[in-house]
């Protein structure tokens, strides 16, 4: 899910640092004292999930929880997804710090989506569990066709990239569903607040 | 919020713990060998990158030398070009292991043309001779013994042989060392940036709101 150092072109480098900037803006400005102890820790998920490897597939795939940090956190997932994949570059050399903008709105905004998309079905215990899934399969999709898109712009054929970054992420996205779903169902049961409550 | 706090601590404890050290990454390492220059790409934690694209340029001006594919334990090898080696370039081995994953990995001329006798007679270049006064220096020809019929160059390439053979364990061993993936003391130095840069946001939040 991270795209290296040295592959994108200056414009969608620029383009994706840009968006990322402007999303962190308004996530932070969002962030409320209450809820950064939250933020925090599911940023630390984040920033360990891609060790968690999934060897199925041609690639190299990881859990990327971003659908998970998204449905919680809102426009926070920006500054969160920020943190960890700076972090990530560092660490482990992940991605890279040119690319930083790119890889952050490649997985922040289909988090962001994902919120919007998901959020109203929470309420109700009943659409609980499959918007969980939902929500963290569509996130990961959503990311894979980011992915591609940035790929594509800065080489060409966005249809060939996209069904090769789509088909790799496909036994992830079911891996994602499947955690999101029971992240969110037992968040519902124990802080109900955290999951159906309308602070964004 | 103190039961999410412990669901999600338990969460992050699971995922240190359990993790394998893999990494998302992909790895190149190259080294040559008698007249060949053998590669291995892996994504760290040890999954060979199959079918990954090799390119192979000059340094100095990226002009592509060749094109390569990695096989399905993640090796590749080729002949040095010709023209690499007239030229004394310095390669530049660039690996695409699909889905933006690319790293790269110089062989310079040291490391591909060691000690490499030199086929134009009389006409050496600077280097070469530089480079065999530096090995007459470290081996002065009166202290070793040789049998006077045995012809320079076959010697040479008896040494050469016996010292690859040598040091092929220690390729391997750095190759390793490279493609270990973090360690815990990553994870967890990680972990305490995190918890420090949300303690600075918090900070400055609270004293906007205090105010």
């Amino acid at each position: 899910m991270h795209i290296s150092e040295g592959v994108l072109s200056a414009p969608v480098l620029i383009g994706g640092g840009v968006l990322t900037v402007i999303g962190t803006g308004i996530g932070l400005h969002r962030l409320d004292y209450d809820r950064i102890m939250n933020t925090a820790i599911l940023t630390s998920a984040f920033f360990v999930a891609s060790l968690v490897h999934v060897p199925i597939g041609p690639g190299s795939i990881h859990l990327v929880l971003n659908g998970l940090l998204g449905i919680i956190l809102g426009w926070a997932c920006f500054p969160a997804i920020l943190v960890a994949l700076l972090l990530q570059a560092v660490f482990f050399q992940f991605g890279g710090l040119l690319v930083l903008g790119v890889n952050t709105f490649n997985m922040a905004a289909p988090a962001l989506l994902c919120y919007y998309l998901v959020r109203p079905l929470l309420a109700r215990p009943k659409t609980r569990g499959v918007a969980g899934f939902a929500g963290g399969a569509l996130a990961i999709f959503l990311a894979a066709l980011c992915m591609a898109l940035s790929l594509a712009l800065s080489d060409s054929g966005f249809l060939a990239t996209a069904k090769l970054v789509v088909i790799a992420n496909l036994p992830i996205m079911l891996i994602e569903g499947i955690v999101t779903m029971f992240a969110i169902t037992f968040l519902a049961k124990v802080t109900p607040d955290l999951i159906t409550g309308s602070r964004p | 919020m103190k039961q999410l706090s412990m669901f999600l601590s338990i969460l992050l404890l699971c995922l240190v713990i359990t993790t394998p050290g893999n990494a998302h990454k992909v790895n190149v390492f190259a080294y040559a060998e008698s007249g060949t220059i053998i590669g291995e790409t892996s994504f760290s934690g040890g999954r060979p990158a199959q079918n990954a694209e090799i390119s192979v340029q000059d340094r100095a001006t990226g002009a592509v030398l060749l094109q390569a594919r990695s096989d399905g334990q993640g090796t590749f090898s080729f002949p040095i070009p010709d023209r690499a080696r007239d030229e004394r370039l310095d390669l530049l081995i660039i690996v695409h292991a699909g889905e933006g994953h690319r790293n790269e990995w110089l062989l310079t001329t040291e490391d591909y043309l060691p000690g490499e006798p030199d086929t134009a007679p009389g006409g050496q270049s600077a280097a070469a001779t530089e480079r065999q006064s530096a090995v007459a220096v470290e081996l002065p020809p009166q202290q070793i013994a040789l049998p006077p019929s045995w012809p320079e160059e076959q010697l040479q390439q008896i040494i050469e042989t016996a010292v690859a053979k040598q040091v092929a364990p220690l390729k391997r061993l750095v190759l390793e060392t490279r493609q270990s993936g973090p360690g815990l003391r990553d994870i967890l130095g990680g972990i305490g940036y995190i918890v420090g840069i949300f303690g600075v946001i918090a900070l400055i939040k609270s004293q906007k709101g205090g105010k």
